[in-house]
């Protein structure tokens, strides 16, 4: 795997664009068109996710790094917020009429939808979340 | 992200365009609840033709009409969904908990007769 992008902000929402810049870049540059908005969502809903609750905000920085290999992109976020495996999250009621919906938990849901594979790992006092997309149409 | 709110009759229209986001999120929702805070069983669609994308904060803002329009009696539709939103609606159930219309058109036929008294009512009862 070869790194092909990526940026390090604070984690605030402000730096949205910047995020999802760099992704979608890297995702275009990697042969996956069709996925850009997978990929987009994907890194919005883990970014968001890091700004609202990984805690000490201003501290540290979100890293995002773009690594493409045969056919497939790979995109890891790290921060240094408190410890959280999404992995292990479990899944809202998506059968639920509207009434009884809660409003937000869809974020973690929606990035397990749009990719390939999602690992987590604590290194070094940072999470490391790894999105995998593969250059295909994905069995959603 | 646009928003654009248009009244005609009894029926209120809200179009998003762009993209609807975390960072975009809070700007639709108050345009929603501003409807919400003037109609009592009102009718809302909302059209969502020029919207590129949407993320879990944009579901939240649709999430936020239609839980408001049935509190208040009221009658919800959306219209023009394609692309990155359809595959969100579709994978998170929310597409089948919302009425959805093809366009505006139909939209405004799914919501029924316009109320008593409205323009368009020729007998006004």
């Amino acid at each position: 795997m070869r790194k092909i992008a990526s940026v390090a902000l604070p984690p605030a929402l402000d730096n949205l664009p910047r995020f999802i810049a760099c992704v979608s870049q890297a995702a275009r540059g990697q042969g996956l068109g069709e996925r850009v908005g997978q990929v987009e969502l994907a890194v919005e809903e883990a970014v968001t996710n890091i700004c609202k609750y990984g805690g000490a905000p201003g501290a540290a920085e979100v890293e995002i790094v773009c690594l493409a290999g045969p056919a497939v992109l790979v995109v890891e976020i790290s921060d240094r917020g408190r410890p959280f495996d999404m992995t292990v999250w479990p899944a809202p009621d998506v059968k639920a009429d509207v009434a009884q919906r809660p409003i937000g938990g869809l974020g973690v849901f929606l990035i397990k939808k749009v990719t390939d594979a999602v690992e987590y790992r604590r290194e070094g006092g940072r999470n490391v979340l790894r999105l995998t997309f593969r250059n295909r149409f994905p069995a959603i | 992200m646009e928003t654009v709110r248009i009244d005609s009759g009894d029926v209120t229209a809200i179009a998003f365009t762009g993209r609807l986001d975390a960072g975009t999120a809070a700007q639709a929702e108050e345009a929603v609840r501003a409807f919400l805070r003037q109609s009592d069983r009102g009718k809302l669609i909302i059209d969502l033709s020029g919207l590129d994308y949407i993320s879990s904060a944009g579901l939240r803002v649709l999430i936020v009409a239609g839980k408001g329009v049935l509190q208040r009696g009221g009658r919800l539709a959306l219209c023009g969904v394609r692309g990155n939103v359809r595959e969100v609606l579709t994978v998170t159930g929310l597409g089948m908990l919302f009425d959805i219309a093809e366009n505006r058109d139909q939209a405004l036929g799914r919501l029924g007769p316009r109320a008593s008294g409205a323009p368009g009512n020729p007998c006004g009862r």
